[in-house]
């Protein structure tokens, strides 16, 4: 199945030509403009060495793993040609039961030959930056006994139930929104009976359930756990909850079966004004649009006022049941990321370090004040196959300070880096707290000696010290060594890049239309004050 | 027993869930006049067949009433329960062994 750019208007390959499919790409079906392809494909059909396996043939593994490498770098080939590729792994047919100790049996096992067929195609399909294996185990697991319908099958020849169909489009859902940058990045969380069970100003830390002998108690430390897995991929937590904020605060350090501590929290309103103006204020503390924003309350009154105040925000419906909040949290499939870096695994740290800075801020006279005091450096590469995958997260993942919201996957981004008068530069930014990482990206066109910006892009962790002055110099610099005469910025609107229309309007770049801002490169572009800038040379030769 | 109106019911439930996963121009019509095969069909026989399917497990789960339109005895013909969702239903009353209403 083919998943037509922006709409997933599907387009569905010829039945049963999966390998004439993916190798010709003249195919009907890859002739309308096709944003990414769903290759869906049940080994027996597709592999016949494999097929003779589960027929009670003795077959060589390895004869089935070189069919599998064909169809590995089949798929790799559809890559260069779509933008985005889905791939499902195999899974043993759930209307065969098997042998439980024969079919796991290495060397004579059908099961025993999918795990190293599923192990080849992962290893092989990492190879794309833009190819994504999806686990249909899932899918087969969430069908349960609905998983296959004899009669679809005589009848059809549908080889799964519609379960099975409804959970891979969930996940097909869920994966492409996060590959188009629509991935939840805050969850902001009550405390009494969501972190823990009781009102802790009632009862006191020492008495709330957490923890110990008790079921109820283990369902909140294990749901706490989750939160704190997710917090090291990169989600980040936060608290809106209607307490006095000492007392929350005691609890969350004093009680000795938080999985969660403060540190873990990158901002927090506990006070008892409204939880929606609270969200707002907290959200707009991290810089974050609220469609990255999950709220989670066990109060339907509190989810009902938000979700009514804030439609972008997502309130999950969420459980009476306090053994379901692991689970539940689990199933949101909206915190999903085609990998992890180290800025994601420091986001938390970083936001840490964002609350002492902020504390700085208060007490600093100017803007210029402030950054001086933080000892700002950032770090100017070229797109390099080092900083490529980080990179392409942070094109894919940035909404707000955001020129065009142009998406690109790794694979892409380098083609077009790589073509004579396009340039592209990573901004890393350090200072006295600590590294907020590669959080900028820049990239001009050349084109009749006018150097038009197509991408000009920073995380929010960093807006507002001086960053954003630095690539522009940075762009004017290289358009005033290529002898262009201006530079151009062409805001696309979108509905989360206001941020960006305003630094631009502010930016000293003269206006010309609504959306379009230049700089007459005649004119010298002088660094920010108080920011060491490092060009990596190194890193540009790459 | 169930009516004939729980059959229909049941059926139009088949219905909706056949069409959540179906584009908008080959959903089915809630309706009895609705061709299930033929010139005037909208759906496919990829569609039928799950929607025969979605049937025996709606009146199964709604009114507790096994019945078999896939695998079971040939379905009659003139009328055929394939004409229409209005046939379809008409012949599922008729298998349920209920009463009209």
């Amino acid at each position: 199945m083919l998943l037509a750019k922006q709409s997933l208007d599907p387009v569905v390959a010829p039945f049963g030509q999966v390998m004439q499919t993916l190798l010709d790409a003249q195919a009907e079906c890859w002739q309308k403009s096709c944003g990414s392809a769903f290759v869906w494909t049940r080994a027996e059909d597709l592999f016949e060495t494999f097929g003779r396996l589960m027929g009670g043939d003795p077959v060589d593994i390895d004869s089935i793993l070189n069919e599998v490498d064909v169809f590995c770098d089949a798929v790799l080939g559809l890559g260069d040609r779509v933008p985005l590729v889905l791939v499902s792994s195999w899974v043993w047919p759930p209307e065969r039961q098997g042998d439980a100790i024969l079919s796991a049996r290495a060397g004579v096992g059908g099961a025993a030959a999918l795990f190293e067929m599923n192990a080849l195609l992962a290893k092989r399909l990492a190879e794309a930056g833009n190819v994504y294996l999806l686990d249909a185990q899932r899918w087969i697991g969430r069908a349960g006994d609905q998983a296959f319908n004899p009669k679809l099958w005589y009848m059809a020849k549908v080889p799964y139930g519609k379960a099975v169909f409804k959970a891979a489009a969930q996940d097909l859902v869920d994966a492409t929104s996060t590959l188009h940058g629509g991935a939840r990045k805050l969850i902001i969380l009550d405390l009494d009976d969501t972190l823990w069970g009781g009102i802790v100003g009632e009862v006191g830390w020492e008495n709330v359930k957490l923890g110990g002998h008790d079921p109820v108690g283990e369902a909140f430390v294990d749901f706490q756990r989750q939160l704190k897995v997710l917090t090291r991929r990169g989600i980040i937590l936060g608290i809106v909850s209607k307490n006095e904020e000492p007392t929350a605060l005691d609890a969350i350090e004093q009680h000795p079966e938080m999985v969660l501590r403060k540190e873990d929290f990158a901002g927090w309103r506990i006070n008892w004004t409204d939880k929606a103006q609270n969200v707002i204020e907290l959200t707009e503390e991290l810089n974050l649009g609220f469609q990255s924003v999950v709220f989670i309350d066990d109060n339907p009154a509190e989810r009902l006022r938000v979700a009514e105040a804030l439609p972008d925000v997502l309130v999950p419906d969420w459980p009476k049941d306090k053994l379901l909040y692991a689970s539940t949290l689990l199933g949101l499939g909206c915190f999903d990321s085609a990998g992890v870096s180290d800025e994601d695994r420091k986001r938390t740290d970083m936001y840490g370090a964002e609350r002492q800075r902020r504390d700085g801020q208060q007490s600093a006279r100017s803007l210029d004040d402030w950054v001086a005091s933080l000892g700002l450096t950032v770090t100017v590469e070229r797109l390099n196959e080092g900083n490529l995958p980080r990179a392409a997260q942070l094109l894919n993942k940035t909404n707000q300070m955001n020129l065009t919201t142009r998406r690109m996957t790794e694979a892409e981004l380098w083609t077009w880096s790589q073509t004579p008068g396009n340039a592209v530069w990573s901004f890393r930014v350090d200072d006295r707290f600590g590294g907020a990482g590669l959080t900028g990206l820049a990239a001009i066109e050349l084109r009749d000696g006018v150097a038009h910006v197509t991408d000009y892009l920073l995380s929010c962790r960093v807006m507002g010290r001086r960053v954003e002055e630095t690539m522009l110099h940075t762009i004017i610099t290289h358009a005033q060594a290529e002898s262009a005469t201006e530079v151009v910025f062409e805001l696309l609107p979108t509905a989360k890049n206001a941020p960006c229309l305003r630094w631009l309007q502010g930016s000293g770049l003269t206006a010309r239309g609504e959306h379009e801002f230049v700089w007459d490169v005649a004119e010298e572009s002088e660094a920010p004050k108080h920011v060491i800038i490092v060009v990596d040379d190194a890193a540009a030769n790459e | 027993m169930a009516n004939r109106t729980q059959v229909a019911n049941a059926i139009f439930a088949a219905v909706e869930e056949l069409n959540e996963m179906l584009p908008e121009d080959e959903q089915l019509a809630r309706d009895e006049s609705a061709a299930l095969t033929g010139d005037n069909a909208v759906i496919k026989s990829l569609s039928l067949a799950n929607l025969m399917v979605g049937i025996e497990e709606q009146v199964d789960e709604v009114l507790g009433e096994s019945v078999s339109l896939i695998g079971g005895d040939p379905l009659p013909e003139n009328p055929s329960p394939l004409e229409t969702l209005g046939t379809m239903i008409d012949y599922v009353v008729q298998l349920v062994g209920s009463e009209s209403s």
